[in-house]
């Protein structure tokens, strides 16, 4: 009994150190911490604040093609010259996911206003090799701070490095286990390699040109893997769904584009099938559980990819434009004003880019 | 039980890894001391040995050894044998090179005859297992940590007010000094050659510490939890930082490991009474095996073999000036620090070449021009911490505790609780010795 006497006095005094750092914390220090570790956080404040339309997405909103695009608008600039009576407000960040977006709905402000919600849905995002990203502890670290809780309680989560804080050769584990051990040739899906692990070695054991055998590998590896609601990304745009129901948010999905040419182009419909499979399987699932959802997927042509021999979502200055002349259309479709698009891509006819589908071409490899 | 728990929330699949150790060890520790042959139990020795040698070798020192070989690739092509050869490549099994070499003692001391076998295997998988110790030591002798684990527990005030201070005072050594400086440390490795001499000299000098605090905050933290249970850990470190040789060094530095190749190694190979070229020969075994149990890499045997050098210099040429004045202890003291935080390098480094770059920058031979920085509290911590722990603190920091008024003891734990909560180290450093 005495011992319990002695350690509830602790107790109480830890308690009470405890408020009372939080109180100078809060005051003095957290605003200055915010801005050192988590960068982005002032600016979903601020775009959660300020927006009628808030536009959350990764580096596909801003990235822009240096060889064809004389305007680098993003997509939500777009979005804003196509309704500009709405105040469009964007939080955008390369690598960013649903896990992130969800954790950032913690700092939507409980003020009665009535907010729409555009939100990115890449498919690339779901699968292992962005999962297990090495960025991710980072991403992590810095979603300590999208949360009301008091202020000094985050610091001392972010001094025990108390969130998802694997490191990457931890993470690069797990998506060595999620390649040698996910079935491909399940659900009717039909792949005599069985496994990213199996289909990668044949890859790298073929004698097709080096440039082929890169580009297959980062192909299959980004896009090789069957969805399903046991994902956890899938898991996170779950959550994302309730909770903006919950909360009265209208929430808009758009599917990304994925440069289906060139996964076309170097296996045919053995890759091509898991994609169309994905993108429908995301677009079906939310469109059921209420949430409008935009499918761009299949629209898209090679060409307009910034990054050719890899797959990304950094779209040319034409391709944001219909993306977000899509969403638009979709949120207020009697509200959008003319723009001029043929001056928004104008090539530069000073430099070429050097494309894959080309150079593939001129390799004699056609699948 | 609990420490299985424990352990399995980190990687399940270690948890059975620990068991079939444990059930091996156990096995050849009953059989040695059934046997009345030598033979046999020379036979049952070894297989125990071997058999951890075996999980070392797959866990640890696979990649190393066998990188891309034929072997390598046909036992990644079985998904029965990949996944070890994943968990090697990429994550150790947590504490394998410290539990392996704990259930090593406990069979050789079997062997010896120093220690009649446990019969229960519940008992010994619990010696085994302790989750304060189990990750990264202290690596205790099963004599003195078995009796403690089978005493009926019985809460003492005493007990828990000392666990209290060794878990603050070995958390803020943690989360404010050793994460804070492997910061700076890491900023100054990410880019090396971008640095000057005097940055290099910096990081080097930081590093020394950062793993120091980090060493040590972890095993205070492991004996301030068993004290929680009223077990008593022994202390790993006695104040390295002040050694005037580097065989004192090693008697002050993660002393449950250089006591474990003193009895199970370097006495064995011959120690010190057979001659001047056999006790030379088992320095330079144990260094070179301990650099290997520090990991597999190239750089840490370099780092295990530069000490033994530096031992048996300090042991056959240093040693001989004998000189009695404070000017010579404190010029000894400073070198064996100097010496042993410059062969810190091979230890921070990754690949041999980049600790040949590192070299050559504290030599003067770089062309980097980047300054290193470190923040204002940093350097007032660290003072504080070099001064307390270098020329204050004699003893075990909650026995030194107890010597104040309560009103001091109290303001310094406040302080200390208050560094953890504000000024603790914003990236994740897991504790250097976990990679072991």
């Amino acid at each position: 009994m005495d011992i319990i006497k002695k350690i509830l006095w602790r107790f109480l005094f830890a308690i009470g150190l405890f408020f009372i750092a939080n109180f100078f914390y809060s005051k003095y220090q957290f605003p200055k911490d915010v801005a050192k570790y988590s960068r982005v956080k002032g600016k979903i404040d601020t775009a959660f604040a300020n927006g009628e339309i808030v536009y959350m997405g990764e580096s596909s909103n801003t990235s822009f093609n240096p060889w064809t695009d004389t305007f680098t608008y993003s997509i939500s600039d777009y979005m804003q010259m196509y309704l500009p009576d709405k105040k469009i407000t964007s939080i955008t960040h390369e690598s960013f996911h649903p896990g992130l977006f969800l954790k950032m709905l913690n700092l939507l402000p409980d003020d009665g206003r009535k907010r729409t919600l555009v939100i990115t849905l890449n498919m690339r995002t779901c699968g292992p090799s962005a999962m297990f990203s090495g960025n991710e502890a980072s991403n992590q670290q810095e979603a300590l701070f999208y949360s009301q809780r008091l202020p000094l309680l985050t610091r001392i989560f972010l001094s025990m490095h108390y969130y998802d804080n694997k490191n990457p050769m931890e993470r690069e584990r797990l998506k060595f286990q999620y390649w040698r051990t996910r079935a491909l040739n399940k659900n009717g899906f039909e792949n005599p390699d069985g496994t990213v692990k199996k289909w990668l070695e044949k890859v790298a054991y073929s004698d097709r040109p080096e440039k082929w055998r890169h580009m297959a590998d980062a192909y299959i590896k980004e896009f090789a893997f069957i969805l399903d609601g046991s994902n956890d990304r899938v898991q996170d745009l779950d959550q994302m769904v309730k909770k903006c129901k919950k909360q009265g948010v209208n929430l808009l999905f758009h599917l990304l584009p994925a440069s289906r040419d060139y996964a076309q182009l170097l296996y045919g419909n053995r890759l091509i099938q898991y994609m169309d499979y994905n993108a429908d399987f995301l677009a079906n699932r939310y469109s059921k559980m209420g949430a409008t959802v935009i499918n761009n997927y299949k629209n898209s042509r090679s060409v307009q990819y910034t990054d050719q021999w890899y797959p990304t979502e950094h779209l040319n200055a034409e391709l944001r434009r219909e993306i977000a002349e899509s969403i638009c259309k979709a949120l207020h479709p009697n509200k959008l004003v003319e723009i001029h698009p043929e001056v928004n891509n104008r090539p530069n006819p000073e430099i070429r880019q050097p494309m894959a589908d080309t150079m593939l071409k001129q390799l004699g490899i056609w699948h | 039980m609990a420490s299985y728990v424990f352990y399995s929330f980190w990687q399940i699949e270690f948890t059975g890894l620990m068991a079939l150790t444990t059930v091996i060890d156990f096995s050849c520790g009953l059989q040695i001391y059934k046997t009345t042959v030598k033979r046999n139990k020379l036979i049952w020795l070894w297989l125990s040995i071997g058999s951890n040698i075996a999980m070392l070798f797959m866990f640890k020192y696979f990649d190393f050894l066998m990188g891309d070989t034929p072997i390598a690739k046909k036992l990644y092509d079985s998904n029965f044998t990949a996944w070890m050869i994943e968990l090697g490549k990429y994550v150790l099994p947590a504490g394998i090179s410290f539990y392996t070499f704990q259930s090593i003692s406990y069979v050789m001391d079997v062997y010896r005859g120093e220690q009649v076998p446990e019969k229960n295997l519940l008992r010994f998988m619990s010696f085994v297992s302790f989750f304060p110790q189990l990750v990264a030591g202290p690596i205790e002798r099963f004599h003195h940590l078995y009796n403690q684990l089978h005493t009926k527990y019985q809460p003492l005030w005493e007990d828990l007010r000392n666990a209290a201070r060794l878990l603050i005072y070995g958390l803020f050594l943690k989360v404010c000094i050793a994460d804070n400086l492997a910061e700076i440390v890491d900023t100054y490795y990410q880019n090396n050659a971008a640095y000057t001499a005097g940055s290099t000299w910096l990081a080097t000098f930081l590093f020394a510490f950062q793993v120091y605090a980090d060493f040590f905050g972890y095993s205070l933290l492991a004996q301030g939890s068993a004290l929680l249970f009223g077990i008593k850990l022994m202390d790993n470190f006695n104040k390295p930082y002040v050694s005037k040789s580097i065989p004192e060094f090693w008697h002050r530095w993660h002393i449950s490991l250089s006591t474990w190749f003193r009895d199970y190694l370097f006495i064995p190979l011959g120690g010190n009474k057979r001659g001047p070229l056999v006790l030379a020969f088992a320095v330079m075994i144990v260094f070179f095996t301990s650099g290997l149990w520090h990991g597999a890499n190239m750089t840490m045997i370099l780092f295990g073999v530069s000490q033994g050098v530096l031992y048996l210099f300090d042991r056959f040429i240093f040693s001989k000036i004998k000189l009695k004045n404070q000017v010579w202890d404190r010029f000894r003291q400073l070198k064996t620090f100097s010496l042993f935080m410059i062969t810190l390098v091979y230890f921070r480094s990754s690949t041999i070449p980049e600790s040949s770059e590192v070299f050559h920058s504290l030599l003067g031979d770089t062309a980097g021009s980047l300054q290193l920085h470190i923040p204002v509290f940093v350097l007032i911590l660290l003072a504080v911490f070099i001064i307390l722990d270098l020329f204050i603190v004699r003893e075990r920091i909650d026995i030194w505790f107890q010597k104040f008024h309560f009103s001091i003891r109290w303001a310094a734990y406040s302080a200390m609780i208050l560094c953890v909560w504000l000024l603790g180290g914003a990236i994740n450093h897991p504790f250097v010795y976990f990679q072991f």
